[in-house]
């Protein structure tokens, strides 16, 4: 029976069963290229201001979807999301001075120290879930805030911390060779966020992110199945870390140089909070983050309404979020248009 | 062939084994005894998530405490739930995969374990199916298969059968007896259905209170008076 039933059903080989997450991963996620689709077409008909403002929401959506993955997929909170990405920006403004590489060299660089300096923050968490990485990345987020707004980021200056000191000329970190102008440069940070998300997509559909999801029921379960448990966690802090640090590097050559005052804590939970409100299962909800993030606020502002609004529609968002959509708008989203397609299905058997 | 010697656990006051020590060896052995009496406690130990405060267990000739949880599993030791535990995004064939993933097989020898567990536990009609998909039937098969995929030494199933109808557990049952390969591998099963223990398994030990009540071949330990009246007893009048 076994042998019979083999021969019939031996599509289901590891290989097809990764080739086809792999799929899921990358392809079947209609929304999601149809939300970059849908800028990439419409944001280049929007003044400079408004490109800018895309731009530095899809910055922010790529720093979202490493505090997304971290807390759908491993049920870790990290409060440093924000701080995270100034880390990287801090690195590749460094870099940039100390180097002058190109800035695809810079980028690749500041991710993989991002990364590591990620995954050193969360060792003392590795054998523990929730609250110790929640603390430490507080903590860090507070730290780094002190740290940048005594000293700042660097700006051509010589020595560690790369400042500027005297009358000396200010220099700003140039943006890579083929993006100079605005609207180039958001086209240029559209095409990284979808890499990233591909990136991103073929870990979570790999042997590691099946490792994630038996953690995400438990460490003890994903023991049971031999998986070293503190090392795929630090792998995803590793990967949240990379992404931060992509984002970071973006940022810097966005605006050429980073101010201390962006990267308050507060910031940092903000866009947590936001994470969990737009929807952390999704790519969909990343983008979302960044857009309340960004540009929701930039919106209210042109409206002649202060920010301090926005936050507190946010904080209203959380609650109902938590209450009533564990999946955030992104899983509404996707609940409203299977609904529409479940509708038109059987609108089209009845007739 | 497993042996526990004088294993006691202690969760602050309460302590659910209590120098437990025992010996069981067959294809197929049971582990019985009333709610409580510190079954799952016991498999707890055997898969490394609960550290005794004295004792050993030695499964093979090898002493399993000495080894961490994770390398339980590339020893040769595989486990279930006594609440199915299926990651709900992953479909049925990467629920399975996990147990193969830290082996680092060759590609056609995983292939080819992959499609046999599939096919041998009639989940491969629905490899792609998603976890959060699946019936109460279905996430015992996916946790038997994910039990198989690694050909363990030593596989631990609590409870297995529970909840199940009477087509669905004769089914488990069959799957449950082509598991362990004779002289090589063993299953250990926890369960309160005294005719599926009577009916697979060789030698059974009963727990009560953390200590053991009895331990020999099935047939005389259920015919053990001290069994049937600490466990049996009220087992039948409940049932019958
Ligand atoms: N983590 C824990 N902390 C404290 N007490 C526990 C813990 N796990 C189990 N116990 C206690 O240990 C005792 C044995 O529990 P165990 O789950 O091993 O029983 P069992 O024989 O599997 O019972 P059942 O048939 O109901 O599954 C129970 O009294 C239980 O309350
Ligand atoms: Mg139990």
């Amino acid at each position: 029976m076994g042998a019979h039933k083999l021969t019939t059903d031996s599509i289901a080989t590891p290989a097809a069963v990764q080739a086809r997450a792999w799929r899921d991963g990358l392809v079947a996620y209609p929304g999601t290229v149809a939300f970059l689709l849908l800028m990439a077409i419409a944001v280049p008909f929007l003044g400079a201001f408004w490109v800018r403002t895309f731009t530095a929401m899809l910055i922010i959506a790529i720093g979202a979807w490493g505090v997304a993955i971290l807390q759908a997929r491993l049920g870790l909170v990290s409060l440093a999301g924000i701080a995270m990405i100034g880390l990287g920006g801090w690195i590749a403004l460094r870099l940039n001075h100390a180097t002058g590489l190109p800035f695809e060299v810079v980028l690749i660089l500041t991710a993989a120290i991002t990364a590591m300096v990620a995954l050193v923050l969360g060792l003392p968490a590795l054998r523990h879930r929730g609250l110790l990485y929640s603390l430490l990345t507080l903590m860090f987020a507070a730290a780094f805030h002190v740290i940048v707004s005594s000293v700042g980021f660097p700006d051509g200056g010589s020595g560690f911390w790369g400042r500027v000191t005297g009358s000396t000329q200010r220099m700003l970190m140039p943006r890579p060779a083929i993006a100079q102008g605005h609207l180039a440069y958001f086209f240029y940070v559209l095409v990284v966020v979808a890499l990233c998300f591909a990136f991103s997509q073929v870990m979570l559909r790999s042997r590691l992110g099946r490792a994630w999801a038996m953690i995400r029921i438990s460490d003890s379960v994903a023991q049971s199945c031999g998986i070293r448990v503190g090392w795929a966690r630090a792998k995803a802090f590793a990967l949240a870390g990379g992404l931060a640090g992509v984002a970071g590097c973006l940022w810097a050559g966005s605006v050429g140089q980073l101010d201390g005052r962006s990267f308050d804590p507060l910031q940092s939970l903000l866009l947590f909070g936001l994470v969990v409100v737009a929807g952390p299962w999704s790519m969909i909800g990343a983008l979302l983050a960044g857009f309340l993030y960004r540009v929701f606020p930039a919106i209210l502002d042109s409206l002649g309404v202060t920010g301090h609004v926005a936050t507190m529609i946010f904080g209203a968002a959380l609650i109902h979020a938590i209450v009533t959509a564990p999946r955030g708008i992104a899983g509404q989203l996707e609940d409203l248009f299977a609904a529409i397609s479940r509708r038109l299905d059987t609108e089209r058997k009845r007739q | 062939m497993i042996r526990i010697k004088g294993i006691t656990v202690a969760f602050g006051g309460v302590k659910p084994l209590r120098e437990l020590s025992f010996q069981l060896s067959g294809a197929i052995c049971g582990l019985i005894g009333p709610n409580g009496a510190g079954k799952t406690t016991l498999v707890n130990v055997l898969s490394g998530f609960v550290t005794p405060v004295a004792g050993e267990a030695e499964a093979f000739g090898t002493r399993l405490l000495d080894m961490r949880p994770e390398a339980r599993h590339a020893w040769g030791l595989a486990r279930s739930f006594q609440t199915p535990q299926i990651a709900d995004d992953l479909s049925v064939a990467e629920n399975v995969m996990v147990a193969l993933d830290p082996l680092s097989l060759p590609g056609a020898e995983r292939s080819q374990r992959l499609a046999m567990v599939l096919a041998e536990t009639g989940l491969a009609p629905r490899a792609h199916v998603q976890g959060r998909r699946l019936d109460g039937f279905d996430r015992r098969l996916v946790e038997l298969a994910r039990c198989k995929v690694s050909r363990p030494r030593l596989i631990l199933l609590d409870e297995p059968a529970a909840g199940l109808a009477a087509t669905e557990r004769a089914q488990l049952i069959d799957l449950i007896r082509a598991l362990p390969v004779p002289g090589e591998s063993m299953v250990l099963i926890i369960d309160h259905d005294i005719d599926l223990i009577a009916a697979i398994c060789e030698q059974t030990a009963v727990l009560d209170f953390g200590t053991l009540v009895a331990c020999g071949t099935t047939r005389d330990v259920l015919a053990d008076p001290k069994v049937r009246a600490a466990y049996l007893g009220e087992f039948e009048e409940g049932t019958s």
